[in-house]
């Protein structure tokens, strides 16, 4: 059915290897990789945007305490021109949200196992640099506010 | 003459107004969720080979709140469906594998 919604979606939500030939503003998929799907941007600490063709999301992360967090995801999507249109973006809407119900419940169980005892430590690969930065920045952050409370 | 609750082209599927013409994602999303696969697939064995018609025909429609009803009861079973091919092609159940119920998420807002 993937291919229905596609057919009849306003632009290319993710990828159809017609990335090329959008209608993009420059700054978006910059080098016009025809595989685009999305430019993803972490505004640190806790937001994200995905911006696709005809589509953007964003991931907002809350803490509430040590193993807690308020996830907050926002689907933006253009006012339909048609109800076949329509569609369409609950389509892509139900996709992304099962990724979601997915991804999350991972993580859940990576955090129990976390609080349990069983993963004592997490081994970033050299990909992922950025993850490295941020954990080392947030690290920084945590040791400068103890600093600063037993001052 | 009673009025036909969908198009012409479709009625032969409204015997599955009352159960999958829903009136927002929450709810579409609770149907998926309680449902027995054999409903789901039902479901989807009667819809989808009627689907690039349905299209086609709501492709002509303008999508607002001034739209007949026949067409808005057509695009809730569109809508409807559009929430059951994960569960058809990629689970074999109504839930994701391995993932939360839908109504761990709270939908604070969604598309009219």
């Amino acid at each position: 059915m993937q291919g229905l919604a596609y057919r009849y979606a306003a632009g290319d939500p993710i990828t159809a290897g017609r990335a090329r030939d959008l209608p993009l503003p420059s700054g978006v998929n910059p080098a016009r990789s025809p595989d685009w799907a999305v430019d993803v941007s972490v505004f640190f600490p806790n937001f994200l945007t995905a911006i696709g063709a005809n589509t953007y999301f964003t991931h907002q992360m809350w803490p509430l305490a040590v193993d807690a967090t308020q996830y907050e995801m926002t689907y933006y999507f253009p006012a339909p021109a048609t109800a076949a249109e329509r569609f369409a973006q609950e389509y892509f809407f139900v996709e992304l949200r099962d990724l979601l119900i997915e991804d999350l419940n991972t993580l859940e169980r990576a955090q129990a196992n976390v609080m349990n005892g069983s993963i004592r430590e997490f081994h970033f690969q050299d990909h992922e640099v950025v993850l490295r930065l941020h954990n080392a920045t947030i690290r920084q952050w945590l040791k400068d506010a103890q600093a600063n409370t037993s001052a | 003459m009673v009025e036909s609750r969908l198009p012409p082209a479709f009625v032969d599927l409204e015997t599955h107004l009352e159960r999958w013409a829903l009136p927002n994602t929450v709810a579409r999303m609770q149907a998926r969720d309680s449902a027995n696969m054999a409903d789901i697939e039902a479901f989807y064995g009667a819809l989808v080979p009627r689907l690039p018609a349905a299209l086609d025909y709501l492709q002509g429609i303008a999508y607002g709140a001034e739209m007949a009803a026949c067409a808005r009861n057509l695009v809730d079973l569109c809508l409807s469906i559009a929430e059951i091919p994960p569960a058809v092609e990629w689970y074999g159940q109504p839930r994701v594998i391995d993932g939360y119920a839908g109504s761990v998420l709270t939908i604070t807002s969604e598309l009219p």
